[in-house]
Parts: C-alpha cells; structure tokens; sequence
C-alpha cells in the first residue's frame, strides 16, 4: 500500500533504506516513491508558480517534477559507482530503490511546504522572498532526504567519503538541470510574457555561481552619490 | 518450487512401511542468496591470472571511454571518438608505463611483492576509477551538453578526472598494505617512499596525457 510506505519512508526511514538494500519489496518502495515525488513536485511547483499565474502555474508544475526525477535518473549510475569503489557492492535495483526512496522524502516536505508557500504568495510576497523561501524550501527537504541516504549507506566505512562525493554530484546535476529548464517563479518583469523556457544566454549553473563569488570577493562599487 | 528443488527432494517410496520411515530431517536454514553486482565481480580480489588482470583492465578502459565519448558530445562527430581513445588512455599509460616502474623499483628494495600481485592491484585501481567515471558520465554530459562557458567543461572534465584518479591510488595503497606489513623494517620505509613517488608520478603521468589527448577539456570554446 503506497499510503503506509509514503508514512513509513517519514518515520522509519532507517527500516526503509535496510529493506531497499536488501530488496525487500523494493518495487513497492520505487513505485510509490515515483508517485510521491511527481505529486510533491508538481504541486510546489504549481504553487511557485501561482506568483506570476497564468499559464505559469502549468509550466513550472510540469517542469519541477522533470527535474526532479531527470536528476535522479542522471544521479543512479553515479551513485551506484561511488556505492562499488567504496565497498558496498549492491545490485543496480537497491541503489536506485534508495534514491527514489530519498527522493520521495524530499518531495514530501516539499508537498507540505506548498500550503505554507501558496499563503505567503497570496499576501503578496515578492519575487526575492519567494526565490529565497523556494531555495529555503528545497534546503530543507534535501536535508530530509539526506538523512534516508545516510541511514541506507550503513554503518561501513566510507560512509562519508560517499556522502560527500554523491551530495556534490547530486547538487552539480539538479542544479544544472534545474538551471537549463527554468524560470519557475516566472520573470519578474511583468510586461514580459510567461514562457516555457528562458531565451536569455546567462552561461551555467557554475559560471554564475563562480561570476557570484567574484562579486563577493569584488564587489562593484556602489552607483550613485553615497 | 522449481524445477531444481523438485527434483532434489526424496520422496518415500509408496510401498514402504510410515513407522519405519526415519523422522523427517528439518528443512535447512533459508539462506538468502547473496546479489552480487557487476562492478563487485570486476572488483573481485581473488586469486587470477594475467589473463584475468589484463581482461579487468580492458574492461577499466572500457568504462573510462564511456566518460571520454561524455566529453566528446559538446563539439560530436570525430571528438566522440577522440574522446573515447583520449581518456582511457591515461589510466593505460599508468598501468603501462609506471606500473612496471614500481614493480621494478620494489624488486631492487627486495620487497616480498609478486608482480602479479603489483598488477592486481593496478587493475582493481583501474577498475575502480572506470566504475567512477562512467558512474558519472551521464552527469558529465548534461554539462557538457548544456553550459554554454567552455570553463565548467574543464572544471567538471578535470574534476571527475581528477576524483578517479584520487580513489584509484587510494585502491592502489590500500591493496599493497599487506605486502608493506610483510616487509621487514628497514626495507619498509624504502617501500613506501617508492609507492608514494609512484602515485605522484602516476598522477602526473595521466593528467598530462589526458591535457594532450582530450583537447575539449582545454580549448575554450
């Protein structure tokens, strides 16, 4: 039954990586956990995009979920490989029954943050705010979903070696893909309008990040009379 | 049931006399059968061959050509196959040209290492850095693809290289612990001064191959 997995996978999530492992109905696990994570998804999705509305709402519920499960999809090999050159020699099935077991924890804070966001949306939030309380959201349901990760790795060595290496691939990849199908909040220039995908050329993921440090070690001067 | 367990259980014959017939045994214990991947069986350290060590590191190369063709896909057509020659060929040119090195080098210090052993554990290192890189392949080409700056390629091209190379010698190190524990005293720094300039000069070696055999990781464009 999807419902006492999805309770399972939020109070237990120990017994769920341990039956993931050993593939003890990791099927049951996998298909629920694909349904939770597309609904939790689309659902914040939706309601990040209910800031600027319109046709909005439709693109960012679609996308959201894409990306998603398109990062876990792109994150099992690796993960899988960073599992076998660390000593756990698991079959393919128990890897990817982990990360989708993760990733339906994540979407499920996500699908409880989105009531929270739809009202700070409807008091008129505003586009920074909403940005960072997205980000904020997407923090905290990853730390969530990282606490099933780690349980599932076991008590063996290398346990952090693993972690660290999978976060940082696992971040690299959902952030570049997220990058390459945004916007999801919309532009906060209303009188442009609501598209599916950004036409602006603004280079990836890391080059901002890298242009962001740059200004924090150099900052511009400030403009205007002090 | 299947085919094998029916044809293993003995059943008692018609004729024979029920009181007669010695108690039951218990049905042995379930076990339940170890999965075992494909990478842990490439990994195996068991007892081989040369044709066995020589077929892992083929197998290595292999997967390591999965990340090149990764590369490859920014510019397509012949980079694809520069790609898929370009970054194996600096874990072959570890195993080629310093591998042999170090085995040489330990037969003068006398260390109690067979050269098979030296060329497992090369293999296994091998091996190891190829399930990482074509681990991260599919990763590899959503930036490759995707960013439009030449530096993130180098970046992530180079970082995963990098990463490989870092558990492949710590593979390496760790698969020669015993043959340093086995080494009497004295002999014992020697040996380890001679791993430890291997791995530097390994490290060395494949990152300058890979800068002349992987021109899309350093041409920013």
């Amino acid at each position: 039954m999807s419902a006492g997995i999805l309770d399972r996978l939020l109070r237990t999530p120990k017994e769920v990586a341990n039956d993931c492992r050993e593939e003890r109905g990791a099927a049951d696990v996998a298909r629920a956990a694909i349904i939770a994570i597309a609904l939790g998804a689309a659902l914040f999705g939706g309601v990040v995009g209910s800031w600027r509305g319109d046709w909005q709402v439709a693109f960012a519920a679609l996308k959201l979920p894409l990306v998603s499960i398109g990062t876990l999809a792109i994150c099992a090999p690796a993960f899988y490989a960073i599992a076998q050159v660390f000593g756990r020699p698991w079959p393919l099935r128990a890897v990817v029954s982990i990360m989708l077991a993760a990733g339906a924890r994540l979407s499920l804070v996500l699908l409880a943050a989105a009531p929270v966001m739809w009202l700070l949306i409807s008091l008129g939030a505003s586009y920074p705010l909403v940005k960072v309380l997205a980000a904020l959201v997407y923090g905290l349901a990853g730390i969530a979903a990282l606490a099933l990760l780690i349980r599932g790795l076991g008590g063996e060595r290398g346990r952090a070696a693993i972690v660290s290496i999978f976060v940082c691939v696992f971040m690299l990849t959902g952030g570049q893909l997220a990058w390459v199908l945004r916007p999801y909040i919309g532009m906060p220039d209303r009188s442009k309008a609501v598209a599916l995908f950004t036409k602006e050329r603004e280079g990836g993921l890391v080059y901002q990040l890298f242009v962001a440090a740059g200004e924090i070690v150099d900052p511009k001067p400030a403009r205007g009379p002090l | 049931m299947n085919a094998q367990t029916l044809s293993a259980t003995e059943l008692p014959p018609i004729d024979e006399d029920d009181d007669a017939a010695p108690p039951p045994a218990p049905p042995p214990p379930r076990t339940t059968p170890t999965a075992r991947s494909h990478a842990s069986a490439l990994l195996d350290t068991t007892s081989s061959t040369w044709i066995d060590e020589a077929r892992r590191l083929a197998v290595a190369a292999s997967l390591t050509a999965i990340f090149g063709v990764s590369l490859g896909l920014r510019h397509g057509g012949v980079t694809l196959a520069w790609g898929a020659i370009g970054a194996p060929l600096g874990i072959l040119a570890v195993g080629a040209l310093a591998a042999p090195a170090l085995g040489i080098l330990l037969a003068l210090a006398n260390a109690p290492l067979d050269a098979l052993d030296l060329a497992r554990a090369t293999s296994r290192a091998a091996a190891k850095a190829g399930i990482l890189l074509a681990g991260v392949a599919p990763a590899t080409a959503l930036f490759v693809v995707t960013v439009e700056d030449a530096i993130t390629v180098t970046i992530v091209g180079f970082g995963a290289l990098i990463l490989a190379g870092i558990i492949a010698a710590r593979s390496f190190q760790h698969d020669l612990e015993p043959v340093l524990a086995k080494t009497p005293g004295a002999q014992r720094a020697v040996v380890r001064v001679a791993i430890w300039a291997f791995l530097a000069f390994a490290g060395t070696l494949a990152i300058r191959v890979w800068f002349m055999a992987l021109p899309m990781l350093t041409v920013m464009s």
